[in-house]
């Protein structure tokens, strides 16, 4: 039978593993955007690589 | 079959339907399935097959909203070091103008290892903290930059952090071997290019008057060569005056930048405020640079949403941390939330040299750090991938930090749309 919805993420903010009170990510308003915040943009500082200097 | 929409947003690009809920979720609709969601959003009767029923009602009941953790406090992980509140440039729309030369106009490097040692000690327990060289023009102080930088290394490495450094600049400065300097010091990158010739030099102006563009151009080329990996983004402002920033985005492409952001300017002058009259051209343009995302290997920073490897709900329900995660130094070691409120007297926070905070006025800036405090974000289908706006922005436009920035929402709203379009249609080709 034809499918008339196609997931594409399933819930992916919400599957998300929670290191609790871990408050390691950073501010969204960092200078490549300074005059909007997004906290979507933002990577978990927990899944970045060690050492890495970049954003 | 009830719909929670401040949960749920449809919307449609290109004749192609989607609806995201505020989890994360995406699906893409057939015109039965959208046309059946958006009688459910108008509160209609539906008159719809069964099989489609079926699977309306199995997303909807997948939806479960979330208990937040809420911490009852947060630490400064960021400090905004104005390390210069003089420039060598004259732009037009620079939100900084009212600071530039009032008071001390270079940061000694004292002040500089001052703030230093207030983040390393304020972020307590936080491991990744980090330090941004702002202005004014940054590169004006550049041996307090790099003494600063070093200076911070060293505390860090002492104190177990992971420090990250960025410098925001125009450019004018940024020689081969202030790049050099740069990259040893493993600071990121922020260089201010408008666009074309045209673009950029009709606000972003010499002290003479003259136009930049052609000093600054060979800089940011040379930057962007070494940086192949990240490390940089070229970073525009858009006005009313120049709406057709899709060109500028072709443009930075071809000149051979990978990581690019463009962004509204926010001002009240009425020759070049973004109003709401301009909004249908806005998504023009966005929908031109997310194309141009399809095809070419490159990162416009609003349309990258890490949904997997993002941050974790706690944070994404709360805002940008400005006068708690995040504040800003001037250079005689006052403190502000952020680097847009330096100045405006009644935004002081306190001072490094007494150590005092104002602790009323960053408990309010904590209480509006959270979604919950504002009504308007509270109901809206987008608030854990914007945080909430910007306060300084709400300031600007109306002298009021709690009444959004209407516009500004808009605009946050359609980008997202794209990113997701763009997620969709890179997630499809994947599975092709």
């Amino acid at each position: 039978m034809k499918k008339h919805i196609r997931v594409i993420l399933d819930s992916p903010i919400a599957k998300k593993e929670e290191i609790e009170k871990c408050q390691e990510c950073q501010t969204p308003c960092r200078s490549a955007c300074k005059t909007s915040m997004t906290v979507g943009n933002l990577v978990c500082e927990v899944k970045k690589s060690v050492g890495k200097w970049t954003w | 079959m009830d719909l929670v929409t401040r949960d749920w947003h449809l919307f449609s690009i290109r004749g192609e339907h989607f609806l995201f809920n505020s989890l994360g979720s995406l699906y893409q609709l057939d015109e039965e399935a959208r046309s059946a969601m958006d009688t459910l959003y108008r509160g209609g009767p539906l008159d719809i097959s069964e099989d489609v029923y079926g699977e309306i009602e199995e997303i909807l009941s997948s939806y479960k909203p979330l208990e937040i953790y809420e911490p009852e406090d947060l630490r400064l992980k960021s400090l905004c070091l104005n390390v210069s509140h003089s420039c060598n440039m004259s732009c037009s729309y620079c939100f900084a103008t009212h600071n530039l030369s009032y008071r001390m106009s270079l940061m000694p490097l004292e002040i500089a290892c001052r703030a230093i040692d207030f983040l390393i000690d304020s972020s307590k327990d936080i491991k990744n903290i980090e330090i941004d060289f702002f202005g004014g023009e940054p590169l004006l102080n550049l041996e307090v930059v790099k003494n600063a930088t070093i200076y911070g290394k060293t505390r860090a490495l002492n104190s177990g952090k992971n420090l990250r450094f960025t410098l925001t600049t125009n450019g004018l400065l940024l020689d081969s071997k202030t790049l050099d300097l740069l990259d040893e010091l493993e600071i990121s990158i922020v260089l201010s290019l408008d666009g074309g010739e045209d673009t950029h030099n009709k606000f972003r102006r010499l002290l003479n008057g003259g136009g930049s563009f052609k000093t600054i151009l060979p800089n940011a080329k040379e930057l962007a060569e070494r940086r192949q990996d990240g490390g940089y983004y070229i970073r525009g402002t858009y006005t009313a005056e120049t709406l057709n920033f899709s060109d500028s985005f072709k443009k930075f492409v071809d000149f051979g930048f990978r990581y690019i952001s463009l962004e509204p300017v926010v001002t009240n002058d009425p020759k070049l405020s973004i109003r709401e009259e301009h909004l249908p051209v806005l998504r023009a343009e966005y929908q031109k640079i997310a194309e141009e995302c399809l095809s070419r290997d490159v990162k416009f920073f609003h349309f990258e949403l890490p949904m997997e490897e993002g941050a974790c709900l706690p944070r994404l329900a709360r805002g940008c941390g400005a006068g708690v995660e995040y504040m800003a130094v001037t250079p005689s070691g006052e403190l502000y939330p952020c680097h847009q409120f330096v100045g405006y007297e009644g935004f002081k926070l306190g001072d490094l040299y007494t150590g005092h905070i104002d602790e009323s006025l960053r408990k309010q800036f904590l209480r509006l750090n959270s979604i919950d405090s504002k009504e308007a974000c509270n109901n809206c289908w987008v608030r854990y991938l914007c945080g909430g706006g910007c306060l300084a922005n709400n300031y600007i436009m109306s002298k009021n930090i709690t009444e959004p920035y209407s516009t500004g929402c808009e605009i946050q709203k359609m980008r997202i749309e794209y990113a997701l379009w763009l997620r969709a249609k890179k997630s499809l080709e994947v599975k092709v």
